[in-house]
């Protein structure tokens, strides 16, 4: 009966872990976030810009990653030829760069991009964001030169805007919009989930750990169990190295850029594992002899059914898929999957071994008449058995 | 090949591969994949199996 209860304790606690990860789970990543959005007015006679560098002062109040979020709109689409955010039609650049107190370049973009965002490391302090336009290609050349990028790509940047047209002489109006907001809103409230699955962790080893050093408990396998096992392991080692193999080809050549690297080479790890468990199982090397199947499956049920949850939640709080590139929450769907499927191969099993049970029986029937000789012969052996047994 | 003479010795005491199994300290499906000629058993579990069935090794897994 304690037996049993096991895998029952190892799954509550699973659970509970879990459940307390929840909140975590549930989290919303959006942080608050600074906004500052203006209006500048600038004049463009004869190509050139009469008024820019804006400068524009702000404050950073902890230390930390950052995300920055920038964006220039033109008012009106009269405004698109002269300042356009379709790189297309670019006929003058603005640039964006970001200086701390001591006049450091610390971020800058230029571009077409109507929005854009990146993570940066701030530290605290004042920092100044100044707008630069450009309508001609040397005075961009030299500024990306100055504060974007190397000479050489300086050069090459500039090249991909079309400055041959000069912009109208006229007075005009662009919106520029700026954020910047912190990338987690508290790390010691990750601390304390980190904190839980890591005790909770140690709870199922500590587990693990007696039922291993208990006799009672411990699973018993036979010399042929133990073979299986080792080809198992043999068959899951190669499939992993392989799927490495293929999932680090697909990665270099960008195939799956939709989907976080680390769960690419987390479902390497699944696969080697999944052809382990599954190779033991059908080759009934996975339960030891002196263990029950059934409280396992249901273990394996409960922790599928638990990931299973967990995947949901994923898909409705939006963590599943974030900016259209799949998240480390996958992991929860690749567990499910992999729990499922063991626990589809068990039942098949056990289906399949209680037909050929009653196949054997029946083989038994048929064999029987070949067998009689050699029963008469062991039969007659048996007195000669006794001086054998001290083998 | 299968191993009739193992098949048979354990009918002729009359027990089921699971009480040989239970006996020897394997898996039923071990016994059966002997008997079947899918698994060749170590020199342990041979001498295992003689003794439960009260036979010697070339009576059991001698082949002639």
């Amino acid at each position: 009966m304690k037996k049993k209860l096991i895998p029952l304790i190892i799954a509550i606690i699973i659970i509970l872990g879990s459940i307390c990860l929840i909140p975590y789970l549930l989290r919303s990543d959006e942080t608050e976030k600074t906004t500052m959005n203006w209006k500048l007015d600038y004049t463009v006679e004869n190509g050139v810009i009469t008024k820019d560098n804006l400068p524009i002062a702000f404050n950073i109040d902890k230390d930390g990653e950052y995300i920055i979020e920038y964006y220039w709109v033109p008012e009106g689409e009269d405004h698109e030829d002269i300042l356009s955010v379709d790189t297309s039609k670019v006929k003058a650049l603005t640039s964006i760069r970001i200086s701390d107190s001591e006049g450091n370049n610390v971020f800058g973009t230029s571009g077409g991009a109507l929005s854009a965002s990146t993570t940066n490391y701030l530290t605290k302090g004042e920092y100044e964001l100044k707008l630069t336009q450009f309508v001609d290609r040397e005075s961009f050349v030299e500024y990306a030169k100055e504060y974007l990028c190397a000479n050489a790509d300086a050069e090459e940047w500039a090249d991909g805007y079309d400055f041959s047209t000069v912009a109208q002489n006229g007075d005009y109006t662009m919106e520029y919009g700026f954020s910047y907001r912190p990338v987690s809103a508290s790390n010691s409230n990750n601390l304390l989930y980190f904190a839980i699955v890591i005790l909770f962790t140690i709870a199922v080893i500590i587990i693990l750990v007696i039922i291993a050093n208990n006799g009672e408990y411990r699973a018993k396998y036979d010399e042929r169990q133990i073979l299986e096992q080792g080809k198992a392991f043999k068959f899951g080692f190669f499939s992993t190295i392989i799927a490495i193999g293929v999932i680090g080809a697909a990665d270099a050549f960008g195939i799956v850029s939709m989907i976080d690297t680390t769960v690419l080479y987390c479902s390497a790890i699944f696969i080697g594992l999944g052809v382990y468990v599954v190779y033991c199982v059908w080759h009934e090397a996975y339960f030891g002899i002196n263990q029950q199947s059934v409280s396992v499956m249901v273990m394996l049920a409960i922790i599928g059914l638990a990931n299973t949850t967990l995947s949901i939640m994923g898909f409705v709080s939006g963590q599943m898929v974030v900016n259209g590139i799949v998240t480390f929450r996958i992991m929860n769907v690749l567990c499910a999957a992999l729990f499922f499927a063991l626990f589809i191969t068990i039942l098949i099993k056990k289906l399949s071994l209680s037909k050929t049970s009653e196949e054997d029986e029946d083989e038994d029937d048929d064999d029987e008449d070949a067998v009689e000789s050699s029963v008469d012969s062991s039969v007659e052996g048996n007195g000669s058995a006794g001086n054998n047994v001290g083998l | 090949m299968k191993n009739l003479k193992l098949k048979s010795a354990r009918a002729a005491l009359d027990l089921s591969q699971q009480d040989l199994a239970d006996k020897v300290g394997v898996s039923r499906q071990t016994i059966n994949a002997i008997e079947k000629g899918d698994y060749n058993p170590t020199i342990n579990l041979c001498r295992s199996i003689c003794k439960v069935l009260g036979k010697t090794l070339d009576e059991i897994f001698w082949e002639e």
